[in-house]
């Protein structure tokens, strides 16, 4: 009996097992698929992140737990370091971006996420029209899900969320992706692509062209 | 005897194999997980060039625009503070052993100081805003800053993501100053 137990139950459980696994990271990372964040982790680095929501309507999505830890994932931006963290990253825009540091630094990630790099806003709502998985990490910006270039991407861990940011930012002066800047104010021209479009909050306050 | 057995033996293995078919394919009870599901969402096209991006809380939370350029203009240009109040950063810097770090804490805010921009900053962790920026103002006036040299550091404001969600759900509109009131 023994034996026809484990004949029989145990692929079946195996293959439930993976089956669970695989509508476990579909739930969390959302659907359709490929939208899976690199290096996504399940630690809240001791309770600093609040990971999971209460509520399963997708209509109801606060507080706006994010999906998993994919922008602090050595817990860096814990409570107790949170100065060092933020002094860390000023250092990289510091070096990646020399002379926008305070646009950056200042403006725009403290008005998008406020140095929360596990920020996170469902897609429901205006976030809904915008990107279809929500808005993420630092500079709140796109994932692996929306296809617009690999530099689209905020669902990494913050020194990446960093780099791509300022690397999607520096690409829009080509007009790599589209001519869509609104005249925001009388410093940017209208109706072309120049950088810092991407974030209302940035428009007010810096515009450049190459 | 034996054929009794063996029945009873055939009706379990069947019995068995069911019950692992029904946990195989009956569909999970989406409710008892805590984890968030986007069943709803659309789907991006490939290739479809997002619109620009608004922040998420422009329209809950509007940073006065005047005193955020003062605030870019003064962290691009320092102005100098008097040496009474040099002092007065000094002491408190070395608390965090000159440092980037924690300098003060509440409830309703963090202090930190960040020694590369060498810039405080006030993390507002309440929706009590105007509250917790004059209690943040009186812990450097405490330390013997006066309020001239509290708008040359500059000391910075900003909202913790957490409050900033539970003012748009709120619905409450905030005027937000990044600096000190009367800077």
């Amino acid at each position: 009996m023994l034996f026809a137990t484990l004949l029989f139950c145990s692929p079946l459980f195996t293959i439930r097992q993976i089956n669970a696994q695989s509508n476990s990271m579909d739930t969390i990372v959302g659907t359709p698929q490929g939208n899976i964040p690199s290096g996504f982790t399940t630690n809240d680095c001791n309770g600093t992140y609040n990971l999971t929501s209460q509520s399963l309507d997708s209509t109801k999505f606060f507080p706006r737990y994010a999906p998993g830890n994919f922008g602090d994932q050595n817990c860096e931006f814990t409570r107790n370091n949170f100065a060092q963290a933020k002094n860390n990253l000023y250092n990289l825009i510091h070096q990646l971006d020399p002379g926008y540091e305070y646009i950056w630094f200042s403006v725009i990630i403290p008005q998008e996420s406020g140095y929360d790099p596990n920020a996170w806003a469902p897609p429901v709502g205006t976030q809904a029209q915008l990107n279809g998985s929500g808005a993420w990490g630092l500079l709140q910006m796109g994932s692996s899900k929306n296809g617009n270039g690999q530099f689209d991407r905020g669902d990494v861990n913050w020194n990446t969320q960093m780099q791509n940011a300022i690397t999607y930012n520096n690409n829009l002066n080509t007009g790599n992706y589209g001519g869509w800047c609104p005249p925001i104010n009388s410093y940017c021209p209208s109706n072309q692509p120049v950088t810092w479009c991407y974030w209302a909050t940035a428009r007010n306050y810096v515009c450049r062209k190459k | 005897m034996n054929l009794k057995i063996f029945l009873s033996m055939i009706v379990l293995i069947v019995g068995i194999t069911i019950v692992g078919l029904l946990i195989l394919f009956f569909p999970r009870n989406t409710n008892n997980t805590s984890l968030p599901y986007f069943s709803n969402s659309t789907p991006t096209p490939i290739n479809q060039v997002t619109p620009p991006q608004t922040s998420m809380f422009h329209d809950i939370i509007k940073y006065d625009q005047q005193q955020t350029n003062k605030m870019i203009n003064t962290l691009q240009n320092r102005p100098t503070i008097p040496p009474s109040d040099s002092t007065v950063k000094e002491n408190i810097i070395n608390t965090v052993a000159n440092d980037s770090g924690t300098v003060n804490s509440t409830d309703e805010y963090h202090i930190d100081y960040l020694k590369s921009p060498d810039i405080f900053q006030v993390e507002i962790d309440t929706t009590n805003i105007q509250q917790a920026k004059s209690d943040a103002i009186n812990w450097f006036k405490a330390q013997g800053m006066s309020m001239d040299s509290i708008c040359k550091l500059p000391v910075t404001f900003y909202l913790k993501f957490d409050i900033m969600q539970e003012l748009e759900q709120q619905g409450t509109t905030v005027d937000f100053n990044p600096l000190p009131d009367g800077c």
